[in-house]
């Protein structure tokens, strides 16, 4: 910023703060309000309402206009960062709401779920992530951040019942074997034998579409009827809990009663 | 990347949203100012104790202006840091580059002494990774939600398809099962790259010898590995008393879904 409007701003500050002059004062809002906006635009994401935000930074840039005291020396800008900061979160923690809360995510893991089908079905092949983010006219973060609340793991509770598609019923405790069966697991693979028996009937279907028929996710989605979000999920989630029964810690007391 | 962490560190949601406005802008700074007319990599530090996260961002580029800061994003974002971080430093790195060190209290804030948790600031990684992101955490039991959201950002950025997208995410929820079970450190590193439908990530250091049990022989099909049958390089490649295990994926893209598939 050249020196001369420098000058002029230090020149505001007095007219307004000694001698009270209110168009000097207004002069000085308008003058820093992009610096408001900015800060606002940091934390009002995809979701969280913009021109709101705006007002709340632009109120914390008043208090900062007038509360500024020219004799410490340090540039508006410093002091003024931190006031609409405060501002800004003083008016997330007013609303009980934490700042930058995914608001909506689910709903749009929705949206890109059936986006994903259209361009599919249009174009006969996956789409990226940049193909998505255009088709909704979304940002690549904002679809990333869709993706990952799809991918999200929800903790499933041993007596969730299992939706099988062969019609099976039964509880994820019905799968897992008695303690103190001898697990066929090896350090990081898993044999077929172990999935077979530790796993639903879909979950294996999916497991040996992707692993041994080399299908991809997609394809496995048509082949099953889910969506490739929902094979995504079931192969994380088989994965995971086959994983879990090869943590090195839970083997020791296997591994005595274990003969191979 | 942050925001995976959140669960795991049981970050309060205001320090959170403080961490990771805060490292996105030092991240920013990297992306938009580091490297004028060539491509760098960007370097993140975090380590985790009760009292303090403290973040590193660095880079190799060009070094900060120290001349009077523009009224454009240096001002306003540096501002930021310093207001969200307890503390917070600019510095330029010898021999190139800038680096912004960030620290931020946890709970009982009042009584941070910041001095004590500088001294449990990491070190550099000993082993020095290439990539366009290279990210270094103590403890390593974070591993996995910032290793799998820095390589899906990547993978985006490489044009991946869903499909490949979502094998990656099997992919590094395996590497990183994988990791901590065969890190012999208090602190791991990896390394992302991305090309054009391409994605390499580098990881360790590891156990010597921890990347051979990945190595399943497929042929019987009795036994299978997620991690070597998506992806499609699995390599532990020796370093000085440990090893680096560098996974690479492809996205061939493509129609992946046949036309009979789409009319049935």
């Amino acid at each position: 910023m050249p020196a001369a409007t420098r000058a002029d701003t230090r020149e505001l500050f007095v007219r307004w703060q000694a001698h009270g002059d209110r168009r000097a004062r207004e002069e000085l809002v308008t003058r820093y309000l992009p610096l408001a906006r900015k800060l606002a635009r940091r934390y009002s994401g995809a979701r969280e309402p913009f021109a709101d935000l705006t007002q709340v930074a632009s109120l914390g840039l008043v208090k900062a206009v007038d509360r500024f005291d020219l004799e410490r020396g340090t540039g508006f800008s410093s002091y003024a960062v931190p006031t609409i900061v405060g501002e800004l979160k003083r008016y997330f923690r007013d609303l009980g709401w934490s700042v930058h809360v995914p608001r909506g995510a689910q709903e749009m893991a929705l949206k890109v779920e059936d986006a994903q089908q259209q361009l599919i079905v249009r174009s006969g092949h996956a789409p990226t992530i940049n193909e998505l983010a255009e088709y909704l006219e979304l940002s690549i973060e904002d679809v990333l951040d869709a993706l990952e609340a799809a991918a999200a793991h929800h903790s499933v509770s041993l007596d969730t019942p299992r939706e099988d598609r062969e019609g099976e019923t039964g509880t994820l405790a019905d799968v897992f074997g008695e303690e103190d069966e001898c697990y066929e697991l090896v350090e990081a693979s898993l044999t077929i034998r172990a999935a077979s028996r530790h796993l639903s009937t879909r979950e294996r279907r999916v497991i040996e579409l992707r692993f041994v028929e080399d299908l991809t996710q997609s394809q496995i989605a048509e082949e099953i009827g889910v969506s490739q979000m929902q094979v995504s999920r079931i192969l994380r989630d088989a994965l995971e809990r086959l994983r879990e029964l090869t943590r090195p810690e839970r083997q020791p007391e296997r591994r005595g009663a274990c003969r191979r | 990347m942050l925001a995976g962490l959140a669960k795991p560190l049981e970050l309060e949601p205001e320090l959170l949203s403080d961490v990771k406005t805060a490292v996105s802008e030092a991240c920013n700074n990297v992306v938009l100012h580091a490297y004028p007319d060539r491509p760098g990599p960007l370097l993140v530090t975090l380590a985790l104790t009760d009292e303090c996260v403290e973040v590193v961002v660095r880079d190799r580029g060009c070094g900060i202006e120290q001349s009077a800061p523009s009224e454009g994003w240096m001002s306003v974002g540096l501002a930021l840091i310093r207001t969200l971080a307890r503390r917070a430093e600019y510095l330029d790195v010898p021999g190139g580059g800038t680096e912004a060190r960030m620290l931020f209290a946890r709970r009982s804030a009042h009584e941070l002494d910041t001095e004590a948790c500088r001294t449990l600031e990491p070190r550099s990684p000993e082993v020095s990774l290439s990539g366009d992101a290279v990210v270094t955490l103590a403890p390593v039991s974070l591993l996995a939600a910032p290793l799998g959201r820095v390589a899906r950002a990547a993978a985006a950025w490489a044009r991946f398809s869903v499909d490949r997208f979502s094998d990656l995410h099997l992919v590094t929820d395996a590497i990183a099962a994988h990791a901590q079970t065969a890190t012999g450190a208090a602190e791991v590193s990896f390394a992302i790259a991305a090309a054009d439908r391409r994605l390499e990530v580098t990881i360790g250091p590891l156990i010597s010898g921890s990347g051979a049990r990945l190595q399943v022989d497929h042929a019987a099909g009795a036994a299978w590995s997620p991690l070597s049958l998506l992806a499609d390089e699995v390599i532990a490649e020796p370093i000085e008393g440990a090893e680096m295990l560098r996974v690479v994926l492809l996205d061939p893209g493509g129609p992946s879904v046949s036309a009979q598939q789409l009319l049935g």
